[in-house]
Parts: C-alpha cells; sequence; structure tokens
C-alpha cells in the first residue's frame, strides 16, 4: 500500500466531490437546514399541545343519581380551578368527540350513602386516546380521592379511633427518573438514530457516485490502467466516502446541538431545567458519539461500496442500496424507541449497538466496558464490510463487467426461454408474494381461517409464483426440479422430517421460555383447528393444513428460490438463505426458528435427490403431524412419552430429542449413499 | 518488447458453461512497431488488448513485457503501458491539468516532471486554450486530445489502444494516426484495434485478424492479402472471416 498514491486517490475523489453540487448538497445543505428546522418545529409543537393540556381546564359532565346532589358535589370538583362542571346533551358522544373531557356518574342519592356512612360509587368515563381526558380523569381522581380520605379521617374520629390504626401502609411515590432521564429518554429515541441515519445518508451518494458512477462514466478503467493496485484503488475510494462520511455527521451533530441550544433560550421556562444541564456540558455525550461514530462511519461506507460495487451504473446502485438504507434505518429507529436498553446481546449487533450505546449515556452514563465491546463489535463489522468491498474490487467480472442487463418486461416474448432461473427472479417472486400475503392473505385469514388459508396458499403463493415462470419462458420442470423419485427418496424425506419435527419440538418449550407466545396468537392459532369432528370437516382441514402448502411452498422454496441459488452459490449457503427465508415467509417471530429448521432437512433432500416431491411429501408430513398433535389425535400415552414435561416446563424432551435423531440419522445415511453426486 | 504466448481467456458463459473469449493467441510487437488488430465485433479484441494492457489476468498462457515475465506483478508493470479505450474516459468534474497532475502522480512521476510534461504535452496537442476548463465542457476532439495526452504522460514504451477512433470526426483521426505513425518512429510499440480497416492497412506494420477468441491470421498487410487472395485487406477480411467459420461469434465482456 503505497501511501502518495493513497492520498493522490483521497485527494481527487474530495475534489470530484467538492464540485458536486448534489452530493454536497446533500452532505451539508440537508442537515444544515431542513433537518433542525423539522426538530424545532416538532418539539415545539409538542411541547405546545402538553403545556396546553397541563394549563386548560377541564371539561366534566356531571351525572347524579339525585338532582338535588349537584350542587353538593360541585363544590368537590371545582375546588381547584382546573376543573369546569358543564352540561351535556349526549355526553357519550361529546366525549368521544372530544367536546368534553370526562363524564362522572355518581351511582346513589348522597343521602343513602355519603351522608349515611355508606361508600358512594362513582364511575369515571374518559377517552384513553385523547390527552385531554387522561389529565381530566387524573385531576378529577385525585380530587375524589381527597374528599374520600377526609370524610375517612372524619367518620374514624367520630368513632374515637386513630386513623392511623386504619392506614397500616401508607404509599407514596417518588419519580427517580428526573428530569434529565426524562428528557434523555425522548431525545434519546430521536437523536442516535438520527445520526445514524444522516450519516447513512451521506455515505450514499458518495459511495454509489465513486464506484457505479465512475463505471457509468468509464473512468473506472481508465483507473485499473495505471500501476495502482486494486487495494489501492479501492482503499482510496473507501476512505474517501468515509470522510465524507464523518463530515456529514459532524456537520449534522452540530447542526443538532446549535437547534437544541436556540430552542432551550426560548422556552428555557417550561422545560426541565435540569435537561439543560446535559447540554450545558455535553462533552460525555459527544465523546461518546466521537467514539462510536468513527467506526460506525467506517462499517456504513465500506457495506455501501461492497453494494454498489455490484451495480453497472448510477441508477442500479441507488437501487442496490434503497433497501440497505432501509436495513440501517428501521434498526436505528426501533432501537431509539423508550424500553430498549443496552444487553450483552444488542451489543453485538451493528446500527442497533451504536444507537443504544449513545441512547445511555443520555439515560445518565455508560460503563467504559459497554462502550468498548460496542466499539470492538462495530469495528470487527467495519473491517468485515472492507474485506467484502476489497475482495469484490479484485475480481474483474465486478470491475470490469459490461454486459447488460436483462430487461423487466411484461411481454412475454422479450423473454428468451431459459431453463434455469437467478437468485434475483427467485427473490423479486418472494417480494411479491410476500406482498400479497401481507396485505391480502393476512386480511383473508383473519377473517376466515380455513378457506383464507387454502386461498392464500393456491391463489397468492403457487399462482404468482407459476405466472412468472410462464411470463420469463422456463422450463418448469428443470426451475422446479419436477421429475421423478425413486422410493428411498420418499423413504429418507419420511425419515427426516419426522426426525426433524421431533427435534424442534423437543427444543419448543425452551422457546416458550425465551420467547412466550403471546395468549391472543396461540388462540388465532387454535381457532384453525376448530372443527365441528365429523370426516368432512377432518378432511377439509388435512387439505388447507397439510396438504396445500406442501404443494404451493414447495414450489417456491425448494422449487423457485432453491434451484435458483444453487446457481449462484454454494449449495449449503443456497439452502441455508433460502431456509432464511422460509421462516420469514410465515411471518411470525414465534414461528421462525421452527420453521425455518425445517427448511433445512427440505433443501438438503430436494439438493440430494434432484426431485421436488420428496420434499413435499415430507413437508405434508410433518404438517399433518403437528396437525394430528394441535388436535389432539396422538394417544396419550405417547404424547406424553414424548413431551413427559408437558408444554409449560421449559426443557429438552429427551424422549422426542432421542427418537428424533434416531430417525434423521438413517435418512441422512440413505441420501448420502443412494444420491451422493445425482444431485444437479 | 510485448510476447503473448498462448493466451486464453474463459468467462462463464449464460448457462453456465465456460465461454472461451480468446484462446491461443500468440502474437509480438517489436519496439516501433504498429501491430493492428481487427475482426468482427464479439472476437475477443477487447478482451486480448486488455490482457495485453495487464488489466485482466490470463486464465492461459503468458505475457513478457521487455522480456519480463509479468505473471507475479503485474500493476507495477502497468507503468511501462500507456491504454486508451472507448471507456477509459475522463473526469468531467476536473480540468484537463488536474487530470494529468493526478494521472502523473498514480504513475510516480515528480511534481516537476509532471508541470514540464504537461507544458511538452500541451504544446504538442494544442491543450493551451483548455487546460483549465473542466473536462465536462470540452467538445469530443479537445477531448480525444487530453485523453492521448494522459496516456503517453509517463513516456511509456508499449501503448495499448482499444478503438481509439471511435466517434472521432475525419480530422481527428487524421491526427490521431499522425501521432500514432510518430510514436512507432520515436521506437514505441503499439498494439491497436480498429474497425476501420483501411486505415489499419495504412497504419500498421502488421495485422492480426481475430475472430471467435482466435487469431486466424497473423502478418504484414500483403501478406494477409495473398493468402486470402484478395485485392485488399477489407476483402481479405470478409472473406477469412466469412469463409472459415460461420456466423459472428457470441458477444462477450
Amino acid at each position: 500500500m503505497n501511501w502518495r498514491v493513497l492520498i493522490t486517490l483521497l485527494g481527487k475523489e474530495l475534489l470530484e466531490t467538492a464540485r458536486d453540487r448534489r452530493t454536497l448538497f446533500m452532505m451539508i445543505g440537508l442537515p444544515v437546514l431542513l433537518y433542525p428546522s423539522v426538530l424545532l418545529i416538532g418539539t415545539q409543537v409538542a411541547v405546545l399541545r402538553q403545556e396546553r393540556v397541563e394549563k386548560g381546564v377541564s371539561r366534566v359532565h356531571l351525572e347524579t343519581a339525585s338532582l338535588l346532589d349537584v350542587p353538593l358535589i360541585r363544590p368537590w370538583l371545582e375546588a381547584t380551578g382546573k376543573i369546569m362542571v358543564v352540561y351535556s346533551t349526549d355526553p357519550r358522544r361529546d366525549l368521544r368527540e372530544g367536546k368534553i373531557d370526562l363524564i362522572a356518574t355518581t351511582k346513589a342519592p348522597l343521602s343513602e350513602s355519603f351522608f349515611a356512612g355508606k361508600s358512594l360509587p362513582v364511575e369515571l368515563l374518559y377517552d384513553v386516546t385523547e390527552q385531554r381526558s387522561l389529565e381530566a380523569l387524573d385531576r378529577v381522581d385525585k380530587l375524589l380521592k381527597d374528599v374520600a380520605e377526609r370524610e375517612q379521617r372524619r367518620r374514624l374520629e367520630n368513632r374515637g379511633i386513630d386513623p392511623a390504626e386504619f392506614m397500616p401502609l401508607k404509599v407514596t411515590r417518588v419519580d427517580l427518573a428526573g428530569n434529565v432521564k426524562v428528557a434523555g429518554a425522548i431525545l434519546g429515541a430521536l437523536l442516535p438514530a438520527l445520526l445514524i441515519i444522516i450519516t447513512a445518508l451521506g455515505a450514499f451518494y458518495p459511495a454509489v457516485d465513486l464506484t457505479a458512477g465512475e463505471k457509468e462514466r468509464g473512468t473506472l478503467e481508465t483507473l485499473l490502467s495505471t500501476p495502482v493496485t486494486r487495494s489501492e484503488l479501492v482503499t482510496g475510494k473507501f476512505l474517501a466516502v468515509f470522510c465524507l462520511a464523518l463530515v456529514t455527521a459532524v456537520v449534522n451533530l452540530l447542526a443538532q446541538l446549535g437547534t437544541m441550544y436556540v430552542f432551550f433560550g426560548q422556552i428555557s421556562d417550561t422545560l426541565p431545567g435540569a435537561f439543560a444541564s446535559l447540554l450545558r456540558n455535553p462533552l460525555p455525550l459527544l465523546t461518546v458519539i466521537g467514539v462510536i461514530m468513527v467506526p460506525m462511519a467506517l462499517f456504513l461506507s465500506s457495506l455501501m461500496i461492497a453494494v454498489c460495487l455490484f451495480a453497472r451504473g448510477f441508477r442500479e446502485a441507488q437501487t442496490y442500496l434503497t433497501p440497505v438504507m432501509l436495513l440501517i434505518a428501521a434498526p436505528a429507529l426501533i432501537a431509539g424507541m423508550p424500553g430498549i436498553r443496552l444487553t450483552p446481546f444488542w451489543t453485538f449487533v451493528p446500527v442497533v449497538n451504536a444507537v443504544l450505546v449513545v441512547k445511555e449515556v443520555m439515560l445518565g452514563g455508560v460503563s467504559a466496558q459497554a462502550l468498548f465491546s460496542v466499539f470492538v463489535s462495530i469495528l470487527a463489522a467495519a473491517l468485515f464490510a472492507i474485506a467484502c468491498a476489497a475482495w469484490l474490487f479484485q475480481r474483474e467480472e465486478v470491475t470490469l463487467a459490461d454486459e447488460p442487463v436483462l430487461p423487466l418486461s411484461l411481454r412475454r416474448k422479450d423473454y428468451p426461454p431459459r431453463d434455469f432461473l437467478t437468485p434475483s427472479h427467485g427473490l423479486a417472486i418472494f417480494g411479491v408474494v410476500m406482498a400479497l400475503i401481507f396485505y391480502l392473505g393476512s386480511v383473508l385469514q383473519a377473517r376466515w381461517p380455513l378457506p383464507g388459508l387454502f386461498v392464500t396458499e393456491w391463489l397468492l403463493v403457487l399462482f404468482p409464483a407459476l405466472a412468472v415462470l410462464w411470463l420469463v419462458r422456463a422450463d418448469f420442470r428443470a426451475v422446479l426440479g419436477a421429475k421423478r423419485a425413486s422410493p428411498a427418496a420418499f423413504l429418507a424425506g419420511v425419515l427426516l422430517g419426522t426426525g426433524t419435527f421431533l427435534v424442534t419440538a423437543a427444543f419448543g418449550a425452551v422457546q416458550e421460555r425465551f420467547l412466550p407466545m403471546p395468549e391472543a396468537f396461540r388462540e388465532a392459532y387454535q381457532r384453525f383447528f376448530d372443527t365441528d369432528g365429523s370426516v368432512l370437516s377432518g378432511a377439509w382441514l388435512f387439505l388447507v393444513v397439510a396438504v396445500s402448502p406442501a404443494v404451493c411452498e414447495e414450489v417456491l422454496f425448494r422449487g423457485i428460490l432453491l434451484r435458483g441459488f444453487t446457481r449462484r452459490f454454494r449449495p449449503w449457503i443456497a439452502a441455508l438463505a433460502v431456509s432464511v427465508l422460509f421462516g420469514l415467509f410465515h411471518l411470525s417471530i414465534f414461528r421462525f426458528l421452527p420453521t425455518a429448521l425445517l427448511g433445512i432437512p427440505l433443501a438438503y433432500l430436494a439438493l440430494r435427490t434432484g426431485s421436488l416431491f420428496p420434499s413435499m411429501l415430507t413437508h405434508a408430513l410433518v404438517n399433518s403431524l403437528a396437525l394430528a398433535l394441535s388436535m389432539g389425535l396422538v394417544p396419550a400415552p405417547v404424547t406424553y412419552w414424548l413431551f413427559p414435561a408437558g408444554p409449560d416446563v421449559a426443557r429438552v424432551s429427551e424422549g422426542a430429542l432421542f427418537l428424533g435423531i434416531g430417525l434423521v440419522l438413517p435418512g441422512v445415511v440413505i441420501l448420502e449413499r443412494r444420491f451422493r453426486g445425482t444431485s444437479p | 518488447m510485448l510476447e503473448a504466448i498462448r493466451l486464453g481467456k474463459v468467462f462463464r458463459g449464460r448457462r453456465g458453461s465456460p465461454l472461451w473469449a480468446v484462446r491461443g493467441v500468440t502474437l509480438s510487437v517489436r519496439k516501433g512497431e504498429v501491430y493492428g488488430l481487427i475482426g468482427p465485433n464479439g472476437a475477443g479484441k477487447t478482451t486480448l488488448l486488455r490482457m495485453i494492457a495487464l488489466m485482466m489476468r490470463p486464465d492461459e498462457g503468458e505475457i513478457r513485457l521487455a522480456g519480463q515475465a509479468t505473471g507475479d506483478a503485474p500493476d507495477a508493470l502497468r507503468r511501462k503501458i500507456g491504454f486508451a479505450s472507448g471507456n477509459t474516459r475522463l473526469y468531467g468534474r476536473l480540468t484537463p491539468r488536474e487530470i494529468l497532475s493526478f494521472f502523473g502522480r498514480l504513475y510516480g512521476m515528480s511534481r516537476r516532471l509532471i508541470e514540464r510534461r504537461t507544458v511538452e504535452l500541451s504544446g504538442i496537442f494544442g491543450l493551451d486554450a483548455f487546460l483549465d476548463a473542466r473536462c465536462e465542457t470540452l467538445s469530443t476532439g479537445q477531448l480525444q486530445r487530453v485523453s492521448i495526452a494522459r496516456v503517453v504522460l509517463h513516456d511509456p514504451p508499449l501503448l495499448v489502444l482499444d478503438e481509439p477512433a471511435n466517434g472521432l470526426d475525419v480530422l481527428t483521426s487524421e491526427a490521431l494516426f499522425q501521432f500514432i505513425r510518430h510514436a512507432g518512429e520515436r521506437g514505441v510499440a503499439v498494439v491497436l484495434s480498429m474497425h476501420q480497416v483501411s486505415a489499419i492497412e495504412t497504419l500498421c506494420h502488421r495485422v492480426g485478424l481475430m475472430h471467435q477468441g482466435r487469431l486466424v491470421a497473423q502478418g504484414e498487410p500483403e501478406a494477409i492479402c495473398r493468402q486470402a487472395d484478395a485485392p485488399d485487406l477489407r476483402s481479405a477480411f470478409i472473406r477469412l472471416v466469412s469463409g472459415s467459420v460461420d456466423g459472428t461469434g457470441e458477444s462477450v465482456p
């Protein structure tokens, strides 16, 4: 690595970028102008709203059991002057429409309850979605409690009893979070996430411009003809993108801090004074941000360069980077939400860890150890991404490719006949299917569980997949692996499928402990199995839950996706990737692991036998087993022997585990002995 | 100066099967010699020239530069080569002076040397008028002159030019041919590919005819004409290509 060359490359990239108005604006103009004004206006509006609620008078409609009670109860409510009793002809509607804030109803006349030494039931009706209604509830509740406490004391004293005897516990709440923590929580949700997103945006345009842009303008080949090594070239580019991302981050951070100073000058009296101290001494915050943002900018720039290298032009690179931006922004924003804290696990997840560590500082501090761990983990991720980018740059098909891309067309004759699909074709089909399921299938299934699932599988999964295959004139048999398989293949499938099902089920209780399935989910899941017990409805259930997924999902996953992926990747990587997609397909965090695990033997089976049919049979078998267990069709002693602990005890069921392994092994042996080398 | 021995380059075809873009090509170019490559589109000329310019590693065979094997250290040896093609464009947001200075430093030239060469080349190629204007504002002809100045900036003993006359008008092309002739006279070895067969005939000492990745004929233009029993190189080209093998090859990167 020649330093003189690196500095020359870096200097040229920076000079070129500095002369590009678009990139310059995205880097400096956007954060300086747009972002602070949005923050300023947004926060001001929020504060003003809160203030109006707190200073405003709550409008309460009073309904009493006896009309005579109104003049007696009204003074209770209006004691502090923050509540006004109003009259409404239709109080419930007015409450819903926000014309009043609360309805207070007494259920008995005062003379028969409160004044007769008994208890007066009071009902408070409010609207939880309205800040003003909640504030009114709080006020009325407090006032009524004061009245009740005074009356209680009076009654006890009348009987000559010390009130303290009747209050063995006196609970007082003190909020220790303090103002710094509250303000920190609010800002903590926003600032770190925005910082990362803006840094990523700062890397976005330079990354596209310096790689795909250079390729498109035809200047990359000029560079490749010089004695500069590929490593020097990619390092120079990477350094440039890194510098630009860092400049963007710094400009943005300064803009944010500046905005807040201005903001505090304006309404300092309405905000917690202690919060200002965080800004008066922002050094710890800035230090942590500095320590974290440098490797973060390294990571983001190398990641983006690596992705952009696949693109042949500017537009293509932007298309590739858009999902990457989403992958960065979504976890950043989610990690910013209150309640998520820096645990050892999150320490090792890039982006999330950076957001969380900055948030921890704003919430009051972070240990040097935690900061160090996050730093090292981001740095490791950055180095990995740099290595990937450097490796890609060594490849001639990446740097010198000028093969045209296949056009996207809806006319069948635009496509030459083909006997394979690429991973990107498969992923495109997967994306379409997922969108259909998400927007249409989930709605159908919520309304009509079984028919909905049936329609989802055949019309939203199988049909679009086959339609695309027809459109691009793919050879169905070759693309799907739809060819005959020997009985041995099916036998291996039965062994593998049953075994894997038992093994994953054996760990079900353990997952339940770490990731308990909410009751609502369980009920919705169970609803699928509600039948009237007749043979016909049993057959319908079998068709929908066992057969349909086996046919439709196997075509998509072990057919189109798996065969597409094996064209570009090694078989085991393809099998793993498709299994992860298969897990994601089920759209449930609780079912992700079991289904993804099941995907692996199915993919293995399809690859070894070269046919889709054994994995279809196996899939149907596994679903039938799950169905039989859920419906209690398996004899109780067998169920008990397999899962002796019952579903509530968090331990691995040895019976199921050992039987499962005992079935998987012969399945693997059959596949390895009979089918090794026959796979495509 | 340049020896290429049984060069081969294989790409992955559309269906995953290997596709030889160049195979078994052996050629040598002496100092001061201008060697021209002709052949239909997709014959493998660009791939061959990229390998000769040490930008692509051959999958078969070897390249020797001034008697030196290039296998291990192709990066440093690119210093001896000036390469230009239709794809070696210039940075639009930089000026010719900045571009020459940038590439000069990449070739390891000292600041003083770069300045001297810039003055020299500005004189030869008439760059003075636009030396400090951004390249995005220059005309095609002006850009071509800057491009050539960039190629010869470090005074390389071997020039590799892939379709250098593409998109040039008659006058600019003529200036380019003039320059190539001069380079040859100064002892620089030149390998170039061009679709203008008549220009190749007058410009080059020797010619290689490529078809479907192979060198189907090689020698002095007159020798090739004799071999194909044709009156001129153009007819010889057509006869050799359409006669020897059917159709045109599949286009390869």
